[in-house]
């Protein structure tokens, strides 16, 4: 079973194309990393799949189901949470409150809606749970927050919708390294439970040691889709910065 | 004694500004559009409940309520129509549209109801009053100060402890993000821009109880609601309250130095507040709205 399909993909922002017929599927339980340099594309393939960019053309399933042309918010409810470069966080809102904006329905009671696809069965309380640092927090104005903790609260803010699917815009993004370790630790609770993934990460070790799968983009196309044990640090660096996309034997 | 009597009779005119000003402050504190039709969709909401009671002979209450209704629907269709198009745009445009809609309404209120100065008629109630301690405290301003508090405190709770509430302050922070957490920005705004009306609607139906109204008193409404949002903090429901007060008791306090510069000295304290406070009286212990 094919959890996500993106067909023959094409983004534009203006004049410029940032995705260019781009194919990509992914499994449940997947652990995805999209690897590339700046302007590869990356944050707005995750963006077109989670439908606050349209897609010029192509197409982007879900379980089978075309959701190309439904917006943003109803994608969240059909399984897809996409955690954003630079957090943002609503900033009026305590913690408590950002995450229960990301509750469908709006209140902590609700359940998520059933679409039939394998889900890892998040809610508020889980997620104080696997995020300690929330529980401790969770009526401080999140616009108070240090960078760990607003990743904590937004990484936690799209779990509580139960997605199918997570996508990881660059969650390491500006952080200190030891807050990029604590966001990965506790990311292993996801990752574990069953939640595909698709992420974005500068950093390729990083990479190579969370994905089961890595795909490079280049200019808007991918240029490399191989399995972890299949990956080599050097080939994927070369078809990071584009240099020698042919293996050299 | 005069001077006490004079706080006393602004603090009620204040009732009238704020409940104007409530509508104003939400839309400006959730749309960031500051609706320059407000007034005037007050006043409308006063000569239709006018024409109902006086012209069609429906009981008040039930002309009222009609009303009412029909201002939360005319805030949806006013949304729907013509705000969600401008959304995104420069925010001059949705001032510009407002401001069209502004001329619209007043000209076409004068077309069918003429120029005449009309009042709700509510029978005893409008002129009933008690002395307190020798001050005149008259039902009417006081019950419209009550609905004002009311209105106001109803909103903050709506927006503080509701589901509605935090999604449409998340809206407010940042849309594009809502709709990335599953908030349907666009019906979030709807509800508030007919929320916001139905309050214009409720403050002109007040406004007709106390006073004459002509059909081009809309844009002087916006001015003294525009000013109390201004003195109050903008996006802030408590300054919005707060504000209004102190216009009110400046018109009304100046009034009583001088009987025909009330509402200068009002406009006096306004620009007074923008130049030593031009975020407003409640900019730092803000509540967000």
């Amino acid at each position: 079973m094919t959890l996500l399909r993106v067909e023959g993909l094409v983004v534009r922002h203006g004049l410029l194309t940032a995705v260019r017929e781009v194919d990509l599927a992914v499994a449940p339980g997947e652990v995805v990393a999209l690897v590339g340099a700046n302007g590869a594309g990356k944050s707005t393939l995750l963006h077109a799949v989670a439908g606050s960019l349209p897609a010029a053309q192509g197409r982007v399933l879900l379980g089978g189901e075309d959701v190309t042309t439904m917006p943003a918010h109803q994608r969240v409810r059909a399984g897809i949470s996409l955690v954003p470069e630079g957090r943002r966080l609503f900033p009026s809102l305590s913690v408590l409150e950002n995450l229960l904006v990301g509750v469908p329905g709006g209140s902590r009671a609700a359940g998520p809606a059933t679409s039939g696809l394998p889900r890892g069965g998040w809610d508020v309380d889980r997620v104080l749970d696997a995020f300690p640092v929330l529980a401790r927090l969770r009526d401080r104005p999140a616009g108070l927050l240090s960078g760990g903790e607003q990743q904590a609260t937004a990484i936690g803010r799209a779990l509580v919708a139960d997605p199918a699917l997570l996508l990881l815009d660059e969650v390491s993004l500006g952080l200190s390294p030891a807050a990029v370790d604590v966001v990965y630790a506790s990311l292993e609770a996801v990752l574990a439970g069953g939640v595909a993934v698709v992420l974005v990460e500068q950093d390729i070790e990083r990479a190579l040691r969370t994905a089961t799968r890595i795909v490079c983009l280049l200019e808007g196309r991918v240029t490399r889709d191989v399995a972890r044990r299949d990956a080599d640090r050097a080939e994927i660096t070369r078809a990071y910065f584009g240099t020698g996309t042919e293996v050299p034997s | 004694m005069r001077l006490l009597d004079a706080v006393v009779q602004g603090c009620l005119l204040g009732g009238q500004y704020a409940l104007f000003a409530a509508g104003l402050s939400l839309m400006f504190g959730v749309l960031k559009v500051v609706n320059l039709a407000h007034g005037d969709l007050g006043i409308l909401a006063a000569f239709a409940a006018i024409g109902l009671a006086a012209g069609a002979g429906l009981p008040l209450a039930l002309a009222v309520g009609v009303v009412l209704v029909g201002m939360l629907g005319i805030g949806a269709a006013l949304h729907a129509g013509l705000l969600a198009r401008t959304t995104g745009a420069l925010p001059q445009i949705s001032m510009i549209a407002t401001f069209g809609l502004s001329v619209v309404i007043g000209n076409a209120l004068q077309e069918v109801f003429s120029a005449d100065p009309r009042a709700l008629d509510l029978g005893w109630f409008g002129t009933a009053g008690v002395s307190l301690g020798g001050i005149s405290v008259g039902l009417l301003p006081a019950a419209v100060l009550a609905v004002a508090v009311l209105a106001l405190t109803g909103l903050h709770l709506a927006l503080t402890r509701t589901a509605f509430g935090r999604r449409v302050r998340a809206t407010a922070d940042d849309p594009g993000t809502a709709a990335l957490v599953g908030v349907d920005a666009r019906r979030t705004y709807l509800v508030v821009t007919a929320l916001a009306v139905g309050l214009a609607g409720l403050a002109g139906v007040a406004y007709a109880a106390s006073s004459l109204v002509t059909p081009l008193a809309g844009p002087s409404r916006l001015i003294f609601a525009f000013e109390a949002v201004v003195i109050g903090g903008l996006g802030s429901l408590w300054g919005t309250l707060l504000g209004a007060m102190v216009l009110g008791v400046a018109q009304s306090v100046g009034s009583v130095v001088d009987p025909s510069s009330g509402v200068l000295v009002g406009h006096l304290v306004f620009l007074m507040v923008l130049a030593t406070r031009p975020a407003g009286l409640l900019a730092r212990a803000r509540v967000r709205a």
